[in-house]
C-alpha cells in the first residue's frame, strides 16, 4: 500500500521526523498514522481484495436497511399503509387523513425525508466506491465482474426508488454540490447501469466465489438485473423495453433478501416490533372473495385510527428474519400485462392479469369484462395492490394509472440538508 | 596510536578528576548563621545557595544553617531564600576560613518572589512572568480536609472555579481555568505530577445516572508540596496543543539531608446532608381520598458518614541522596447509605546527585482505591436512589413485606429502597505513575533535563441488579463489568543555557522537545435475564465490546528570555506540535506566546512619584496562543463499520466522513495585569484581566447527505471569554501576641459562543434537549417554554386572563408560551474570602467563604417534585389541599422556565481551628511539634435554590451540561478532629 503525500504533508512529515530524533523518543515509535482498531479505514477498505469483498456485502446490507424507508414512504404516501398512533409526528405527516385536521405539514426538516434520501445516496457512495476500488485490485474476472454488477445493479435501485418520491435527484455525485436532473433522466441513468450490469455479467458470468460467498443467499443477480430492467423500463413509459425484459425473466426465478439474526429486518422492526404501520382496512374490504392473498397479508380485525382513517394488521413482516422479495413472478406477469395494454395488446395482457388472478384463487376475468385498455389497466392495478402490497412500488403505480392526485403530496420536498450544502437543489414542489 | 578503549579510559579518567578533584586541593570557606522572620523566629528549610550555582544546603529547624564552599572566589554572592519572604543577597568577600552571615527575612506578601518553572520549563521568578501563575502551597490542600486534591483547591486561587459536582463519596469535581474554552472537549485542565502527565478522565464506563469521579481523585492530598497553576495560553502556550484549559502541575514532597523526620496525621470525622427537601404531607391523594400516611424517604436514604485519614511521611538522606516516603489510608462513609470509598495510596520520591555535575531524581506513587458506589442522577439511567426519591409517590410504602422480605416494585424506574439493599456498583482503581528525571549540568550555565513519565491504571466498574429487582423493566436482573485501562507516557527533554551577563542584561535561551503517547484500551461486559444467584456477569442475554484510543503527540519548543535588572524581562516562545489526530493536512501546528514584565519600583522617578505609598508596582502583559486536541483520536479517518447481509459479514462507510484537514482547537489569549504591594508590603493586590478567542472548535457539522456521508467533525466554531481576576492580600495585625491576615479571590467571566456550524443551534446529547449551543449565547445555555404572558407581563392562562388574583392567589392555570433562552449556568462571577487569626503562635483559626453569583441552575428536581403522578414535594400539597386549582402542576410541570432558578450561593467553605501544642506537651511525647486540629467543611450555605446543593451537577465533569439540578447527590456537611504529630 503506497499513500502518496502532497507538499505541506511531505515538508510536515520531514519535520516530524526531525523532531522524533531530536524528542529521543526511544521508548515508542514516532509514526503519527495510527491504524484505527476500532475500524477499517479507507485506505484498507478500498485498497485490498479483502476490503472489496467486504465492501460489495456491505452494499448489499445497505440495501436491506434502506428498505424499510422505500417501502413505508410510499406505502402512507399512496394510501396503502396507516400510521398506527397520532403520536409519531414525523412519520403522520406523509399520510392523508379523512379527517383534514388531523393533517400535518410534511416539511423539509422532517427527519424521514432525510433518513430516506441519505439511505440510498449511502447505497449510491458504497456502489461508486466499489466500482472504483474494484480497478485497483486483483480478483477473479468473474468476481470482478459479479462485483461490478452488483455494483451498478443496487445503484440503479437506489435511483430507480428516489425518482418515485422527488422531482428531481442527483444521479452524478460530485462531493457535495451535485448537479440534479429529472425523474425521466434519473430513469434513463437507472436504465444504464442495469444494461452495464447485464453486459457485465454477460461477457463474464459470476464467479462461484462471488455468487457463494459474497452475495447475500436468496439473491438470483441476472434475474433481478432483468427484472428491475422491467420494472424501471415500466416506469420510464418505455412499454416495448419493458416486455422484452420481462419475458427474458425464466417463469421460476424470484430473488429475496434473507434478514438474519444479525442483520434484522427494518421492516419487522416498524410493522411488527414498534407497531408503527398497518394497512389501510379498505384493502381488505375491498378484496374480491376467495383472494388467497387477503389472508395471508392482513389481519381480520380493523382498528380504528386516528383523523378518520381505519386500519387493519399487517401480517407479513412478522419475524426480525423473515425474508424480502426483491422481485416476485407476479411482478413480471403484471408487468408484462401492463406493458401489453398499453401496447394495446388486449388478448395477450388479459391472459397474462388472469393468470395472477388464478395464482391468487380468483377466478379469470372474462374477455368482456376486460374489452378495453382501460378495464384492464383499472385491473392490472387493482392486481398490483394485493400482489405487490408494501413493496414500495404503490406510489410509483398511482403515477402511471394517472391517479397521482390521490397521494399525499406530489412529491416529497427536498432536505433541509441537502439543500443548505447543495446550491443546486432546486425549489421544493 | 592509542587504542580506543584506553583512550575512552583516560578520557573518562580526566572528565572526573577534572570535576571532582579540585575540590580536594583548593581552600574551603565555611560560611554559617541563622534565618529568621521579622520577629525573630527561626526559618526552617530555608534555602541558602550560594548564587549561580548548586552550592547550597538548607537551614534546620531553629533557622541554623552551615554551608562549606568547597572552590570560593572572591565575587560569590549569597542568596538566601524561604517559602513566603523576599530572598536576601550578601556578597561574599572572604575566600576561606569561616564567615558567619545571619539574616532576617521580609515576608513576600504576594509570593512574587517564588520560583516557578510551569510556564517557562526553567525556573523563574513569578515577578519575571508576563502572564500570571498562581502557586498553592501543600499545607493549604492538606489542611482543607477534603481527600480530593481538585476540590481541596476551591477558593484558594483567583480564576479557577473549582465546582464539586456529586458529594459521592471519592469524587467528582471541575475545574474551570477562566471559564470555558470548549464545547466537545474536555474543559478540565492538563494535570503534571513531578513532571509526569497525568490522566483526569471521568470515564462513565457504567451508567449511574451521570455522576463520575475524575482521576485526579487519586492522588494524596499530604503528598504535596505545592501547586502551580497556569491560566491561560499566554502562559500555557508551551504546552502547545493540549493547553487551552490550563494547566496544573504538582509538585510533591521531596526528601531533604539531614535526620530522619517522621510526621504522623491522622484525622476522624463525619460528612452529613446540610439540606433536606420538604416533602408532601397532604393526607388527602388527588382522588380525593384519605392517605394513611406519608413518608419522607430521606430518612432512610441519607446517613451520617464516618470518615478517617492517616497518613505517615518519612523524609531524610545525606548530601547525596535524599528521600521522601509517604502513604496514606482514607476511609469515607457516603452520605447515602451503602457508599463508601477506601482510598491507599504510596509514595516514594528520591533524589541521588551522581556526581557533582549529574543529578537523578524518581517520583513513584501507586495508589489503590475501591469506591461502592449508588446510582444517582438520571441523564438517561434513571434507576438511581436519589432519582427514585423523586420517581415514587409519598403515600406508597416502600418497605418490604415483613413476612416475604419483598420489596415493592418502583412507580416507574425502582425501589429506592431495594436499590440500596440489594444492587451494587464498585469501582477499584489500581494505578501507578512514576517518573524518572536526570538533570545535567556540564558547567553552570548550561542545563539539560530528561525527563520520563508513565502514568498507568486500571479502572474497573461493576454494576449489579439482581434478578426480581424492583426495577419493573429489569426483573431478569442485570450485570455489566467494565474496565479501562489506561497507558500515558511523556518524554521530555529541556535545555537551557543561560548566557554570559552584559551589564544588566541577562539572557536565557531554551529548547525542548516532548513526546506524548497515550492509550485507552476500554471492554465492556453485560448480561442481562441473570443465571439465578451469581453476582457476576452471566446470563442470558450477553453482550461484549471494546474499543482503543490510542494517540501520539510530538512537540518542540524553543524559548527566549531577556531581562534587564529586575526592571525589565521578556519572554518570547513557540511551541510546535504534531498529532496523530490531526488531519494529514493539518500536522504541524505553531504556538507562539510573548510576555513581558515591567517592575516600576525599579525606575527612581515612580519611586519618588509613588513615595513609601507604594512599595512595589510590577505591570505585566502577555500574548499567547495554545490548542486543544480533537476529541476522539481517529475522528480524522473515514472509518469503515460493520454492515451485515444476512449471513454475511460486510463493511460501509461510516456516516460520519473524516476529516483529514482538522485541526486543533485554537485559543487566542490575551492579558494584562499588575502586582502591587502598599504600606510596607503588608497589602498586596493582583489584578488581570484577560480576553481569550478560541476559534477552531471542532463540532459535528452536517454535510450534504447525497455525498453519501450525514455528518463530518469540523473546525466550525468559535467562541469567546473576557473576564478579571483580583487578589487581594493583607496582613491586617502582625504582632507576636495576635496576628490576622485576609486573602480575597474575585473572577468574573463571560463565555458566549460566537460561531457554530451551519445549521446554527444543536441540543447537547442526555441533556433532556433543556442544553443548547447556539451562536452568540453562553455555551450550553438552557432553552425551552416559557409562560404565556400578557402585555402587561403577567403569566395568564389559555383564555388569556391572569392566573393570579388581585391578592396573589393563583386561581388559574398557566399557558405554555413559546421556548427561549432561559438561564446561563456558566457563573459570572466567583469569589473567596479567607481570614486567619493566630493567637500566640499557637492557636489558628482559618476560615474560608466561597461565594459563586450570576448563575442559573435548571431545578429538574422541583419539576419532578411538583408533577401530580409523584408529587412528593410539599408544594404539591397546595393542590391536594385546594390552595391552587386543580390541574395547576400538571400544567406548571411543562414550563420549564418555572424551573430555571438563581444558583448563586454562599457557602462556609473551611473553618479550621488549629492547636500547637505547647513544648511541655511535645517533650512528654518525644516529639518535634505536635498540633490539634478542629476542621469544619461546607458547614453552611446561602442561597435562593430550592434543591438540595446549588454547586452539584448532575452533568458530573461534562463541559457543557452544567448546573442541572437531578438527584445529584449533594456536598456533604463535614467536621472531623485531626492530630499531626512531628519526629
Amino acid at each position: 500500500m503506497t499513500t502518496t503525500l502532497n507538499g505541506p504533508a511531505r515538508r510536515s512529515a520531514l519535520a516530524m521526523a526531525l523532531m522524533c530524533a531530536a524528542s529521543g523518543a526511544l521508548l515508542a515509535g514516532c509514526n503519527l498514522d495510527i491504524a484505527n482498531p476500532n475500524a477499517a479505514t479507507q485506505e484498507n477498505v478500498l485498497t485490498t481484495p479483502a476490503g472489496v469483498r467486504a465492501l460489495a456485502v456491505g452494499l448489499q446490507g445497505r440495501w436491506g436497511n434502506a428498505r424499510g424507508d422505500a417501502v413505508w414512504i410510499p406505502g402512507l404516501v399512496a394510501n396503502e399503509l396507516g400510521v398506527t398512533n397520532g403520536s409519531l409526528a414525523p412519520q403522520r405527516a406523509f399520510q392523508r387523513f379523512p379527517d383534514a385536521s388531523a393533517l400535518t405539514p410534511l416539511e423539509d426538516v422532517n427527519v424521514d425525508v432525510l433518513n430516506f434520501w441519505s439511505r440510498h445516496y449511502q447505497i449510491v457512495r458504497t456502489a461508486d466506491e466499489l466500482l472504483a476500488g474494484i480497478e485497483g485490485v486483483t480478483l477473479a474476472p468473474g468476481t470482478v465482474s459479479g462485483i461490478r454488477a452488483l455494483a451498478f445493479t443496487m445503484k440503479a435501485y437506489a435511483f430507480g426508488t428516489l425518482a418515485e418520491a422527488w422531482q428531481q435527484i442527483p444521479v452524478d455525485i460530485t462531493g457535495f454540490q451535485s448537479p440534479f436532473v429529472d425523474r425521466a433522466a434519473a430513469l434513463s441513468t437507472a436504465l444504464e447501469l442495469l444494461s452495464q450490469a447485464r453486459a457485465s455479467l454477460d461477457a463474464t458470468p459470476a464467479s462461484a466465489e462471488f455468487t457463494s460467498q459474497l452475495l447475500t443467499p436468496g439473491i438470483d443477480l441476472p434475474n433481478l438485473v432483468r427484472a428491475w430492467q422491467a420494472r424501471y423500463a415500466l416506469a420510464a413509459g418505455r412499454n416495448d423495453q419493458a416486455l422484452t425484459f420481462a419475458n427474458a425473466v425464466p417463469a421460476s426465478a424470484a430473488s429475496e433478501y434473507r434478514y438474519a439474526t444479525a442483520d434484522q429486518s427494518p421492516l419487522w422492526s416498524v410493522f411488527t416490533g414498534l407497531r408503527y404501520f398497518s394497512a389501510q382496512a379498505s384493502l381488505r374490504t375491498a378484496a374480491e372473495a376467495g383472494d388467497t392473498r387477503v389472508a395471508r397479508l392482513f389481519g381480520p380485525t380493523p382498528q380504528t385510527s386516528f383523523g378518520g382513517s381505519s386500519i387493519v394488521p399487517v401480517l407479513v413482516f412478522a419475524t426480525q428474519t423473515e425474508a424480502i422479495s426483491m422481485f416476485t413472478q407476479d411482478e413480471i406477469t403484471l408487468i408484462r400485462a401492463e406493458a401489453l395494454a398499453r401496447l394495446d395488446r388486449l388478448a395477450d395482457a388479459r391472459t397474462s392479469v388472469n393468470a395472477v388472478r388464478v395464482a391468487a384463487g380468483l377466478a379469470p376475468r372474462t374477455a368482456t369484462e376486460l374489452a378495453t385498455q382501460p378495464a384492464l389497466l383499472t385491473e392490472i392495478a387493482r392486481q398490483r395492490r394485493y400482489s405487490l402490497f408494501a413493496s414500495g412500488l404503490a406510489w410509483s403505480d398511482l403515477r402511471r394509472f394517472g391517479r397521482a392526485a390521490e397521494a399525499r403530496v406530489s412529491w416529497l420536498p427536498y432536505p433541509l440538508n441537502e439543500r443548505s450544502g447543495n446550491p443546486n437543489t432546486p425549489p421544493n414542489p | 596510536m592509542m587504542p580506543l578503549r584506553a583512550y575512552l579510559r583516560a578520557a573518562i579518567v580526566g572528565l572526573i578528576a577534572t570535576v571532582a578533584l579540585p575540590a580536594l586541593v583548593q581552600a574551603q570557606l565555611t560560611v554559617s548563621g541563622r534565618i529568621t522572620d521579622e520577629t525573630g523566629r527561626g526559618l526552617s528549610s530555608a534555602s541558602v545557595l550560594i548564587d549561580g550555582t548548586r552550592i547550597g544546603t538548607a537551614t534546620s529547624d531553629d533557622g541554623t544553617y552551615r554551608l562549606v564552599v568547597p572552590e570560593p572566589t572572591s565575587s560569590m554572592v549569597l542568596l538566601i531564600r524561604a517559602f513566603g519572604y523576599k530572598p536576601q543577597r550578601f556578597p561574599l568577600s572572604a575566600t576561606s576560613g569561616q564567615v558567619t552571615q545571619d539574616a532576617k527575612l521580609t515576608r513576600d506578601i504576594l509570593n512574587l518572589s517564588q520560583l516557578v518553572i510551569t510556564a517557562t520549563r526553567t525556573e523563574t521568578e513569578r515577578a519575571s512572568l508576563g502572564a500570571s501563575l498562581a502557586t498553592v502551597t501543600g499545607s493549604e490542600i492538606a489542611n482543607a480536609g477534603v481527600p480530593q486534591v481538585d476540590a481541596a483547591l476551591a477558593g484558594k486561587v483567583p480564576g479557577a472555579l473549582v465546582t464539586l459536582n456529586s458529594g459521592t463519596p471519592g469524587g467528582g469535581s471541575s475545574v474551570r481555568l477562566r471559564g470555558l474554552s470548549t464545547i466537545s472537549r474536555s474543559a478540565e485542565p492538563l494535570y503534571i505530577v513531578d513532571g509526569v502527565i497525568i490522566d483526569n478522565g471521568s470515564s462513565q464506563l457504567v451508567d449511574l445516572g451521570g455522576n463520575t469521579s475524575n482521576r485526579v481523585a487519586d492522588l494524596d492530598p499530604n503528598d504535596i508540596e505545592r501547586i502551580e497553576i497556569v491560566k491561560g495560553a499566554a502562559a500555557a502556550a508551551l504546552y502547545g496543543s493540549r493547553a487551552n484549559n490550563g494547566v496544573v502541575q504538582i509538585f510533591t514532597k521531596r526528601g531533604r539531608p539531614g535526620a530522619l523526620r517522621v510526621s504522623v496525621r491522622t484525622s476522624v470525622g463525619q460528612d452529613e446532608v446540610e439540606t433536606r427537601l420538604p416533602v408532601n404531607q397532604a393526607t388527602v391523594n388527588a382522588a380525593g381520598q384519605p392517605v394513611a400516611r406519608r413518608f419522607d424517604y430521606q430518612d432512610e436514604i441519607f446517613q451520617t458518614g464516618l470518615t478517617s485519614n492517616t497518613s505517615v511521611g518519612l523524609s531524610g538522606g545525606d548530601d547525596n541522596t535524599q528521600f521522601y516516603l509517604g502513604g496514606s489510608v482514607q476511609t469515607q462513609d457516603g452520605i447515602v447509605r451503602t457508599t463508601d470509598y477506601l482510598r491507599q495510596n504510596i509514595r516514594l520520591n528520591v533524589d541521588r546527585q551522581i556526581v557533582p555535575w549529574l543529578k537523578l531524581s524518581t517520583s513513584t506513587a501507586y495508589v489503590t482505591s475501591r469506591a461502592n458506589r449508588q446510582a444517582s442522577g438520571g441523564l438517561v439511567n434513571n434507576r438511581g436512589v436519589l432519582t427514585n426519591f423523586l420517581f415514587n409517590s409519598n403515600d406508597r410504602n416502600l418497605f418490604p413485606n415483613p413476612e416475604t422480605g419483598v420489596f415493592p416494585l418502583g412507580q416507574l424506574a425502582s425501589n429506592p429502597l431495594e436499590v440500596m439493599a440489594n444492587w451494587r456498583a464498585p469501582q477499584e482503581i489500581s494505578r501507578f505513575t512514576g517518573g524518572l528525571q536526570l538533570n545535567a549540568t556540564p558547567f553552570e550555565a548550561l542545563s539539560i533535563d530528561y525527563r520520563v513519565g508513565i502514568d498507568n491504571y486500571t479502572d474497573a466498574q461493576s454494576s449489579f441488579v439482581p434478578r426480581g429487582s424492583s426495577a419493573p423493566d429489569l426483573q431478569g436482573g442485570l450485570a455489566i463489568s467494565a474496565n479501562l485501562r489506561a497507558r500515558l507516557l511523556n518524554q521530555d527533554v529541556d535545555v537551557t543555557y543561560r548566557w554570559p551577563t552584559m551589564g544588566q542584561w541577562r539572557f536565557v535561551s531554551g529548547v525542548g522537545s516532548n513526546y506524548q503517547q497515550q492509550q485507552f484500551n476500554s471492554t465492556v461486559a453485560r448480561a442481562e435475564n441473570l443465571a439465578l444467584l451469581v453476582t457476576t456477569v452471566q446470563g442470558s442475554a450477553q453482550f461484549a465490546s471494546q474499543s482503543i484510543d490510542e494517540r501520539r503527540i510530538i512537540g518542540f519548543y524553543g524559548q527566549q528570555q531577556i531581562a534587564y535588572g529586575n526592571l525589565l524581562t521578556l519572554t518570547a516562545a513557540v511551541r510546535s506540535d504534531a498529532s496523530s489526530a490531526f488531519g494529514r493536512d493539518e500536522r504541524q501546528q505553531y504556538f507562539p506566546k510573548f510576555g513581558a514584565s515591567l517592575d516600576l519600583t525599579e525606575v527612581e522617578a515612580f519611586r519618588n512619584f509613588a513615595g513609601t505609598w507604594v512599595n512595589r508596582l510590577r505591570i505585566r502583559g502577555g500574548l499567547g496562543f495554545s490548542g486543544e486536541q480533537p476529541p476522539g483520536s481517529f475522528d480524522r479517518l473515514s472509518n469503515y463499520v460493520f454492515e451485515p447481509s444476512g449471513t454475511l459479514s460486510g463493511v460501509v462507510n461510516s456516516t460520519r466522513q473524516g476529516n483529514e484537514g482538522l485541526r486543533p482547537e485554537r485559543a487566542r489569549e490575551t492579558e494584562l495585569g499588575f502586582d502591587a504591594e502598599f504600606l510596607s508590603g503588608r497589602v498586596g493586590i493582583e489584578y488581570t484581566r484577560f480576553d481569550r478567542s478560541v476559534t477552531d472548535l471542532i463540532l459535528p457539522q452536517t454535510v450534504t447527505p447525497s455525498s453519501g456521508f450525514t455528518e463530518q467533525l469540523s473546525n466550525v466554531g468559535s467562541l469567546r471569554n473576557k473576564g478579571n481576576e483580583v487578589l487581594l492580600r493583607s496582613f491586617n495585625v502582625q504582632r507576636d501576641a495576635f496576628s490576622w491576615s485576609t486573602t480575597v479571590t474575585y473572577a468574573t467571566n463571560d463565555p458566549i459562543v460566537t460561531q457554530v456550524a451551519s445549521g446554527g443551534a444543536f441540543f447537547i446529547p442526555e441533556s433532556f434537549n433543556i442544553i443548547r449551543v447556539a451562536a452568540n449565547q453562553a455555551p450550553g445555555h438552557f432553552w425551552g417554554t416559557t409562560y404565556r404572558r400578557n402585555d402587561a407581563g403577567q403569566i395568564i392562562n389559555a383564555a388569556g386572563a391572569p392566573i393570579e388574583d388581585a391578592n396573589g392567589n393563583i386561581t388559574g392555570i398557566p399557558a405554555i408560551g413559546p421556548a427561549a433562552v432561559l438561564g446561563n449556568p456558566n457563573p459570572k462571577n466567583y469569589w473567596s474570602v479567607i481570614n486567619e487569626f493566630t493567637v500566640r503562635r499557637s492557636l489558628t483559626l482559618r476560615v474560608q467563604f466561597d461565594g459563586v453569583g450570576g448563575v442559573d441552575l435548571f431545578n429538574f428536581d422541583r419539576r419532578v417534585l411538583e408533577t401530580p403522578f409523584f408529587g412528593v414535594g410539599a408544594a404539591y400539597a397546595d393542590e391536594l389541599e385546594g390552595r391552587v386549582p386543580r390541574g395547576f402542576f400538571a400544567a406548571r410541570r411543562s414550563v420549564f422556565e418555572e424551573y430555571v432558578e438563581d444558583g448563586s450561593f454562599v457557602k462556609l467553605r473551611e473553618i479550621a481551628l488549629t492547636y500547637a501544642l505547647p513544648g511541655s506537651v511535645t517533650q512528654v511525647l518525644r516529639s518535634r511539634g505536635a498540633s490539634i486540629t478542629f476542621s469544619g467543611r461546607n458547614l453552611m450555605t446561602w442561597t435562593d435554590y430550592t434543591g438540595w446543593d446549588p454547586e452539584t451537577n448532575t452533568g458530573g465533569q461534562r463541559t457543557v451540561v452544567r448546573g442541572f439540578g437531578f438527584a445529584a447527590i449533594p456536598i456533604p456537611r463535614s467536621i472531623a478532629m485531626s492530630v499531626n504529630l512531628n519526629y
